[in-house]
This record gives C-alpha cells, structure tokens and sequence, in this order.
C-alpha cells in the first residue's frame, strides 16, 4: 500500500488522495464525509486533510475535508435559501441557491407543496397568501426527488426572508415583517400577506428536524 | 441496454446460479443460448440474414453501391455499418432512446471490421484507384433480449456470407476512361470473403465469475462486460508461438487473433480478470466462428441458390 | 483516422500544395522509413505537466501536457436529471463531452465523429472511477477541450479528467491514469504520436500472406485495487501481443500515478494555505461585525426588530 505519500508537513496535518487507505472499520468508527469503505478498511475518496473527531459515545469520526472549494448539494434535512420563482394554487416552485452557509455554484429546483407551507391548518393554506414570486424563503429539504427537491417551511422560523411589495416598481425597498403573516412596506404602507419566517441566528436552528 | 427491473432477490438468485455454474435458464457458463439463423430472406438487399438468439432478434441487410475508393488505399472497398434499434425493440428506445446503443454497436463493428486482415478489402475492388463496392450493412434490431454484441456481429457474418456481388467487366472505352458493365444474369455472381470477418464475444462479469452469452436480466446483474472482437485466419504466415492461450488445435490450423477489445458496463475489474476474459472470449469466438460456418454451408447446400417461398418469415 | 481529400490547394500559377504527408500508400512506406524508430521500448511517460485548478470560473477545471498533446478538462457541479428515463439503477449519471479546438486537428472531416467516439469512451472510463451512488437524481457533466492532438488523445483525457473531477470534489474510489501503445510493423512505439497514429489508421496489411500484427492499446487503471477501469485495442494482434502492450501501458500508468499524485497532493497544501490566510481574514471581519452589532445593541436596535414579529399562533408548542 502506498502511505509513504501521506506526508506530515510542518502543521502536522495528514494529507491524503482518493483511494487511500485510512484505518480499519473498526465497531467504533464512523465514517464520515470524504471516504468510503471497501473490504474491511476505510479509504478516502476525496483529495484533502483526514480528521478524526472524537464525538460523544466514545465514537471516532474520520472525515477528509477538502480546502478550498467544497462541492455541496442539497440533501434532506438541510435548511437552504430559495427564490420563489413560479406560484400555483397546488406549490410554488424554487430555485434553491444557497444550502445552509454555502452559496452553490448553480441553482437546484425546489417544490414547496400547499401542504408543507405550515405545520397546522394545512387545508386553510392559500399559496398566493404566503408567496409571491421574487420573494427569498428559508425552507427545509423533506424529499428529494426525480426532478426536483421537496421543500417545506411548516416551521416558525421558516418562510419569507426577504420580499418586496407587489407595486414597487422603482425603489425597490424590502417589506418589513409586522406579524407572522403579514409585511408591510416602509415607504408606501402597503401591507401584504406572506408566511413570514421568524429569523433567529443560525444557532438556535436545530440541526435536524 | 434494454433495462430489466430486478428485486435484490432476483439478482442474489442469478448471482448464486452462475456461482454455481447452472444459470437460470440451466445453461452452464459456457453455453449460447439457441439460436436460429436464416439468410437470404430480404429480396432487394444483396444479401440479408436474419437471427434469432432466445429473445433477441436481428434482421440485417447488406446494400451495395459503387464508389471511389480512398487515394490512400486504391485496391480497398468501402463498409459501412448502420444500426437501428427501433422503438419497437423496447418501448426505452423511443426517440432517442436508442442513439446510444446504436452508437456503442455501430463502433464495436467498426472497430473489429477496421483491420484489412480481419475484413479482406481487397475482394471489394473493382478497378484499383477508380472504382469499388461499398457495402452498407444495415442492422436493424426487432427485438432487444440481452447480448446485442454477440447477436449483431453473428448476423452482419451471415448477411456478408450471402451477400452476392454482381459480376462487373471493365471495358477500356477512348481516353483511358473506363467504362463498368454489370452482369445481367442474377446467378453469376461474386462472393464476399468471411473466412476471416471477427465476432464479437461478450464476456460478462457477474460475481466472482465469467460468462458468456448473458441474457437481458443477467446483464443487469453484471457489474462489467467486455467485448472482444475475434478473428480467425489462416496460419499461412510465421507465427507459431501461439500456443500458450489456445486450448485445442482446430482442424484447419486456424488461429485466432484479436482484432478490438473494449471493456462495457460502468465496472472495472483486474488484469487477471481481464486476461481470464479474454482467453474465455478467444475460445468461445473460435468454437461459434466455426459452428457458424458450418451452418451457414449447411443451409446453403440444403435450400441452394433459390429460396423456397416461405410466408411470414419471423414466424 | 485520417482520410485524405481529394483535393490540393492550386497556386495562381498552377502550382500544388499537398497538405498531406503522403497521399499514396508509396509515401506512406517512405514516411515511415523517415521516421525515427524506436529502438528499446522504453515504458515511460513522456514529459508531463499537470495543473489542477487553472480555471477561475469553474470550480473542477485541470489542464494536461503529454507531450505536444494539449487537454483542457472541466468539471461542473452534478445537476438534475435531464430526462428521467435517462435514470437507470441507483446510480447519478455520468455524461463526457470532447471538443476539439477549430486548431487541434489538421482533419476537419472526422472531427464530429471522433468528438462522438471519445466522449463516449472517456464516459466508459470515467464511469467506474466515479462514486456514482452518491449522485442519486443527478448527472455529473465533464467536459473536455482538445487544443492540441498529437497521439495519447484519449488516455491524456482520462488522466486530466482525473485530476479535475479531484480537483471539483467529486467522490472518487482511487485515481485514474491512462496511457497508450501500440504496435506497427514489428514495432512498439510507446505513447504513439499522432503520425504514428495514422499511419496505423491506414495500414493495409503488406501482403496478405504475411501476417503482420499492426493495433493500438490504451489502459486506464485504477492502482489502490489493481484495477483496469478501460482497456480498448483496436487493430489486429496476437492475445500474446495484447498482453506484451497492456504490462507496457500499466508501467507507464505506475510512474504518471506517482505525478498526479505529487501534483494533488501540492494543490492540497497550496489551498490549505489559503484556507488559512482566509479564515483569518474572516475571523477579523467577525470581530469587526460583532464590536458594530455590540454598538447597535446599546441604541436598542434589537428590541426594536424583536418586538416587530408576533408569534405564529400556527406553530406547534
């Protein structure tokens, strides 16, 4: 096996290439982002630096994390950033471009079901009366599907971010939030209906759902 | 290929079949399935066979036509292949569906045929530097039940062996033109060379082991194939070390070369593997190419120069 | 490969220009008699340059020199699925394209068909290098721009391909190396140049009672599991031939492993240090918001924001 090439430079970090061997798969080691296991050892598949992070229960973690540019796409349980692009009385449709803190590269399509716009009362949702198009929502990814990501906001701290009033056509001046369902606009006082999202610092957002 | 949908169950119960050397259908490894092989059936192709292996179902057709052959190759004629893979194959090769596949077949052929060892171009020339035939094999896929390679290569052979060439004279007209007169009488006629012309075999990986001839649902439990193109010729020349991968000594000391290998499948598999392919592709190449020819000879004396009338001919 | 138009440019004064090295099978014997032969085969690469990264616009970008052969490859972040009937197993789909640059090749005419071939080589390849279950409902494009032909089209393509899936972050089981060799006349060359490459095209088999092997070998291999990833042979040999090229091509793969290698491991330390250079950066920009957001904190900025939203009474407790 080649681990001649696994050099320790002088930040003592451990340099590795796909198809490197690691460790042995061992009861308590996981494996983590950046490897794969094959035959009873764990190997990397991403070129990068191994960390072995010791998490509660005793468990390793090993993971290679790439410097520079990470390669991200959305997975389930992920809270990412849309435009709202397109609004039916069944969903409105999504570009998402940003997962959790990362800008993507290029946009994925997301679908927000009636269904999915809040946790209660889901019969009583109007699309029209939480979205516009051009409004920028937090959402969370449910499903993934063939074409496109299931994406939901049935939780208070998801929703409109960022909107504007229908007939600003000039200054365009973002609606400020006056209540759960409602924005209004600084500069005309014109109010409109939108499931507004109860933003909070990314903190105090649970990790998984 | 045509996609089969198989339950993880299916596949564990095709899996332990080969490993046991006793596939579903109760072929061992080694085993064709049975395969049925008519010519001469398209009246306005030169020459046209049609072939049948358990599910898999192709009719090809050889076109002529008189060409210029290439400044850099005077005494050569000319091939062409074309595939079909209608959508009545399977309903997945609607559109476009199947532009893929036929792409992947049409450069498999062409790849074997490139050689002018493996395919006597020679045969195909009229006047060198003037004038040739160039042929154009038209495949066209009825139906799509596994080993497509295999099938599609074993028909282009026998359409190229019944294929027959007009007799053509030359006459030396003013002006060093020269002018071709084809024959009229239909039975006088050329032949095309085959001795040589490669078939592909598919060996096909599933677990541990190789196989031949996979049927639709085992190639899906295949995680890699390869296709190894096999000629045989003639052991007229200087070569005679080969003896190390050549299980028996045909009749007619014929030896068998490879003339295109590729590796399909989305898999990989190691150089031993490979070479236990190969070897595996070279044996079963030579056994088919002989069978084949034999059939072919066979069928030939039995209905002749003339077809009996025959109605519905896929039967 | 190459096939000659028939055509010659005609000076104003009725003069010739052939554009072609030979035009008759007679110059093709004199080419090759002209041509420098090798005399031991030697299973090296030639001079190689790696770079990983040269595009700023795109993330997975590597460029390759093999030589005077000239790949650019690229590589996009995976996206959804075009057709859906295009999904087959559970598996994201890989699609390869080649471009040749209107100046990579002398041959206008066979362009289109060997970008085709190519591309779907190189997917052939590429396919089991790829972690490919972790693309469910995606295809992953890679893209690859011939500046400049001289042989080895093909394996330099899967070397640079290599590097620049890497260099994207793409999953991959092990890195890919390729390399190309072939037999003509009795004679090995070695990582073919692209006149030998032609002059292969059209080999027309001497005289027929002599045989002659002529045929050309290239080998992807994958070395963690001694894998082959693609082995493609065209032309006509002995099995005894094909075994002889494929150990030349593996040994050749051995020693452009070890480059690609130094080449990653480089660019792993390079944007290591920038990573670095950068969350300090971030950690100062931090400490600047935090002092503004402290200073908004005492006008009573805050209370203002948090008594503007209620809460949603639809909101399970």
């Amino acid at each position: 096996m080649e681990t001649d090439t696994t050099d320790q430079s002088k930040d003592d970090i451990l340099i590795c290439l796909p198809g490197e061997r690691l460790c042995r798969v061992e009861d308590n080691v996981v494996l983590g982002e950046g490897t794969y296991e094959q035959g009873g050892y764990i190997y990397a598949s991403k070129s990068g630096i191994v960390s072995i992070v010791e998490s509660e229960e005793k468990y390793q973690m090993v993971s290679v994390n790439k410097p520079g540019f990470h390669l991200t796409i959305p997975a389930t349980g992920d809270v990412v950033t849309a435009r709202v692009l397109v609004t039916t009385p069944k969903f409105a449709k999504c570009a998402i471009f940003c997962v959790r803190n990362v800008l993507l590269e290029s946009s994925y399509r997301g679908l927000l079901r009636k269904e999915d716009v809040r946790e209660t009362e889901k019969d009583r949702v109007d699309i029209y009366k939480s979205f516009k198009p051009g409004d920028i929502i937090l959402a969370r990814v449910i499903n993934q599907m063939e074409q496109s990501f299931m994406l939901s906001t049935a939780e208070s701290e998801l929703g409109v971010v960022i909107a504007y009033a229908s007939d600003a056509r000039k200054n365009r001046i973002p609606m400020v939030p006056i209540g759960w369902g409602e924005m209004q606009c600084p500069q005309t006082t014109i109010k409109e209906p939108r499931k507004v999202a109860k933003v909070l610092p990314e903190s105090t957002i649970k990790s998984e759902p | 290929m045509a996609y089969v949908a198989l339950s993880e169950a299916e596949k564990t119960f095709i899996l332990h079949g080969v490993e046991e050397d006793f596939r579903c259908d109760g072929r061992s490894r080694r085993d064709y399935r049975p395969m049925e092989l008519e010519t001469g059936l398209v009246s306005n192709a030169s020459g046209s066979a049609r072939l049948r292996l358990a599910n898999t179902d192709i009719l090809v057709g050889v076109k002529t036509e008189i060409d210029v052959p290439n400044p850099l190759t005077p005494e050569f004629g000319k091939l062409e292949f074309f595939v079909d893979c209608s959508a009545n194959a399977t309903p997945e090769f609607e559109g476009r569906g199947g532009s893929d596949l036929a792409q992947e077949l049409i450069l498999s052929l062409q790849k074997a045929y490139e050689s002018s060892l493996a395919f006597d171009y020679r045969t195909l020339c009229l006047i060198p530097g003037q004038q040739c035939w160039k042929l154009y094999i038209d495949i066209l896929i009825l139906e799509c039940g596994g080993n497509l390679h295999d099938a599609v290569s074993l028909a282009a052979k026998a359409a190229l062996y019944n294929t027959k060439l007009p007799r053509v004279t030359a006459t030396l007209l003013d002006a060093g033109v020269t002018d071709l007169i084809i024959s009229d009488n239909p039975y006088d006629c050329t032949r095309v060379g085959i001795d040589a012309v490669p078939l592909l075999v598919t060996v096909c990986k599933i677990g541990d082991y190789c196989l031949v001839d996979p049927s639709a649902e085992e190639e899906v439990c295949s995680t890699v194939s390869m296709v190894v193109a096999v000629s045989m010729r003639n052991n007229t020349g200087r070569c005679g070390g080969y003896k190390m991968l050549r299980p028996f000594i045909t009749k007619f000391l014929s030896t068998a070369y490879l003339s295109g290998t590729h590796m399909t499948g989305g898999g990989s598999m190691h150089r031993e593997t490979m070479l236990n392919c190969i070897q595996l592709g070279l044996s079963i190449g030579e056994q088919l190419n002989s069978l084949l020819v034999k059939m072919l000879k066979a069928e030939e004396q039995r209905v002749g120069p003339k077809r009996p009338k025959t109605v519905g001919f896929l039967k | 490969m190459l096939r000659v138009a028939p055509i010659k440019n005609t000076l104003l004064d009725g003069a010739t220009i052939t554009e072609q090295l030979y035009t008759t099978p007679k110059d093709c014997e004199d080419f090759f008699e002209s041509l420098e032969k090798p005399t031991e085969v030697k299973a090296t690469p030639r001079s190689t340059f790696i770079r990983a990264g040269v595009l700023t616009t795109v993330l997975g970008s590597a460029y390759m020199e093999y030589g005077n052969t000239k790949v650019l490859a690229i590589v996009a972040p995976p996206r959804e699925l075009m057709r859906s009937s295009a999904r087959r197993m559970n598996m994201g789909v890989l699609n390869c394209y080649v471009n040749f640059a209107a100046f990579a090749s002398g041959e206008l005419e066979t362009v289109p068909e060997r970008e085709k071939h190519l591309g779907g080589m190189l997917t052939k390849a590429l396919e089991p290098l790829v972690c490919r279950n972790e693309f469910l409902n995606f295809q992953l494009d890679v893209r690859v721009l011939i500046l400049d032909d001289d042989g080895c089209l093909l394996s330099t393509a899967i070397n640079c391909c290599g590097v620049a899936l890497v260099e994207c972050g793409i999953s991959t089981y092990d890195i890919i190396t390729a390399s190309t060799a072939c037999i003509y006349k009795n004679l090995v060359f070695v990582n073919p140049s692209a006149k030998v490459e032609e002059l292969l095209g059209q080999h027309r088999g001497a005289d027929s009672a002599q045989m002659e092997e002529h045929g050309l070998l290239m080998n992807a291999s994958m070395d963690t599991f001694e894998q082959l990833a693609q082995c493609q042979q065209c032309g006509y040999m002995k099995p005894e031939t094909f075994v002889k090229l494929l150990d030349y091509t593996l040994e050749i793969n051995k020693s452009l492993r070890q480059l690609i290698r130094r080449v990653l491991t480089d660019r792993v330390k390079e944007q290591h240090v920038l990573d670095k250079k950068e969350q300090e950066a971030e950690r100062q920009e931090d400490e600047r918001l935090a002092g503004i957001i402290a200073r908004l904190k005492e006008q009573g900025l805050h209370e203002f924001i948090q008594s503007n939203i209620k809460e949603d009474p639809y909101t399970k407790k």
